[in-house]
């Protein structure tokens, strides 16, 4: 089984239909469109372009969840690391490939910061405050007033905090890296032997203690006697896009955050800085020693999981023929077709021309002999049972009729497939065996 | 049942007075960070690094013990 077709089979859709995928898509990709043309901010166009995706891929993670468990946890959770890797990626590149600024979150367009450009002279009395974050920093030069390029010109450049920079808050930061460590710690126990994993863990110990570190001193440390710099911030709004402009800054007593906790242990100006102002200089500032943390944990989570994902197999299919082995249970699952049948409905027919086996993965079925008023009920088949191996094995024609009790979902496997499987497992075909020896006698009225 | 470790009850109690000195030793223009500032924050420190580490080791140890049995059992 190649590792394409495993990587294939995962990333499929398998619950929501390709043609709602494919309006998805053209949904988000007009969403961001239309935002651009309203000449609205990055994020609000990044925030419009994926809010389509959030129920399509709320629905099928959870059939993911169902039918192939751990695994599937597994792989939301190492996208949600590849989106966090990725917000930091862009905070790097914006700050060493543009002129961004690192002011987060991104000062506000309020009454406050407005309120300031008017008394400065920036922007006009009557433009009311919009409340979008802003897109654009003009760069504060030391004093904390406009920098000026040696053409005469401000140096304005992005927002350094990411696409959503609103989140670059300190309890996100902690939110995300407590649910982070433990949700890789689950995993762990699920996947000890997952050299990756193991590796991510030790980088997501020392993140974590940054974090908690920094929390403590931003929530509970409380003391009010440092000497600080704040940049005091006016904001310009050109429609929905703001920028924000530098007025001076303000000296004032702040919390022991401001000035050092924020840089935590081992980012310049941090804990180890002051030990070792030697070695401070050389110590990677706050955003690019999380950034190296982040990819020190999501890098190996990725390829942690790629190594687990060549071991996916369908619960259900396990449950169905519980002695087959794993490989071939890994071998399989990608040749299963999901079908649902609503309540009611015939899935297949007494007589009829057989060519599949079913397992069930969702819902009931009654199995039914006999046509018209002499039909009788024989069974009633849940998840993780089987139908349609009695036509096989005695050759052609469907034995009884199968009609859905409940909303069903099943799982169909072709009888060349079917076939294959039993040659390979001589366990699994004695388990059919009985079984069809057992519906056999129900049939017959034993 | 009397809880073994109550010396850790003092380092909780003693946190918030180590961690914020009195007011009366800050000037209206602040002052700036020293390394004394920083080692009155190391209590707060220390738990964390514990608490981070117990946790962290309240699953390590079995997933460890379990990759053990796996290997042993030679799945």
């Amino acid at each position: 089984m190649s590792f394409a077709r495993v990587a294939r089979n995962f990333a499929s859709f398998r619950r929501v239909p390709t043609r709602i995928v494919i309006g998805t898509a053209i949904a988000s990709v007009l969403l961001m469109i239309g935002m651009h043309i309203m000449g609205q901010p990055l994020y609000m166009v990044a925030l419009f372009g994926l809010l389509p995706w959030f129920p399509v891929l709320m629905f099928e993670s959870l059939w993911k969840v169902e039918h192939y468990t751990w695994i599937a946890i597994f792989a939301v959770f190492t996208v949600l690391q590849v989106g966090h890797l990725g917000e930091h990626i862009m905070q790097v590149s914006q700050l060493v490939l543009t002129t961004g600024t690192l002011a987060c979150p991104p000062p506000v367009d309020s009454t406050e910061n407005a309120s300031r450009a008017m008394a400065a002279g920036l922007r006009s009395p009557q433009s009311a405050a919009t409340y979008y974050s802003s897109s654009l920093v003009i760069k504060p030069d030391a004093d904390g007033n406009e920098l000026m390029s040696p053409r005469g010109d401000m140096v304005t450049g992005p927002a350094a905090c990411g696409v959503f920079g609103q989140l670059d808050i300190e309890i996100v930061h902690l939110a995300w890296e407590i649910a982070g460590w433990l949700v890789t710690l689950v995993i762990l126990l699920h996947y000890p032997r997952n050299k990756w994993l193991w590796f991510a863990v030790f980088w997501v110990i020392l993140h974590t203690v940054e974090h908690l570190f920094i929390s403590y001193t931003y929530f509970l440390d409380h003391e009010t006697a440092f000497r600080g710099m704040t940049q005091v911030w006016g904001t310009l709004a050109d429609g929905n896009i703001v920028t924000a402009f530098p007025l001076g800054r303000e000296v004032s007593l702040v919390r022991f955050y401001n000035v050092a906790g924020i840089n935590g242990i081992f980012a310049r100006g941090g804990l180890l800085g002051t030990f070792l102002p030697g070695l401070n200089p050389y110590l990677p500032a706050r955003p690019f020693l999380h950034f190296y943390y982040n990819t020190l944990v999501t890098v190996p989570t990725v390829i942690g999981f790629v190594m687990v994902m060549r071991e996916t197999y369908d619960k259900y299919l396990a449950m169905a023929l519980p002695r087959l082995s794993k490989r071939q249970l890994i071998e399989t699952t990608p040749l299963l077709v999901p079908q649902k049948f609503r309540a009611g409905k015939v899935i297949v027919e007494q007589g009829a021309v057989a060519d599949a086996f079913f397992v069930i993965s969702k819902g009931e079925v009654d199995v039914f002999e006999g046509t018209g008023e002499t039909q009788r009920k024989l069974n009633r088949l849940g998840a993780g049972n089987f139908f349609g191996e009695m036509a096989y094995m005695e050759g052609g024609r469907r034995t009884a009729t199968v009609r859905a009790a409940t909303d069903v979902e099943v799982m169909r496997m072709d009888y060349n497939t079917f076939a294959h499987l039993l040659q390979q497992s001589e366990m699994s075909r004695q388990d059919i065996e009985a079984m069809v020896a057992q519906r056999a006698a129900a049939l017959a009225g034993i | 049942m009397r809880f073994k470790h109550r010396w850790i009850g003092w380092w909780v109690i003693g946190l918030p007075l180590v961690a914020m000195p009195a007011a009366a030793q800050s000037q209206v223009t602040g002052r700036t960070v020293s390394q004394a500032d920083w080692v009155a924050r190391f209590p707060a420190l220390f738990l964390i690094i514990l608490f981070t580490v117990g946790v962290t080791a309240a699953f390590a140890i079995p997933a460890w013990r379990k990759a053990r049995q796996m290997d042993e059992g030679g799945e």
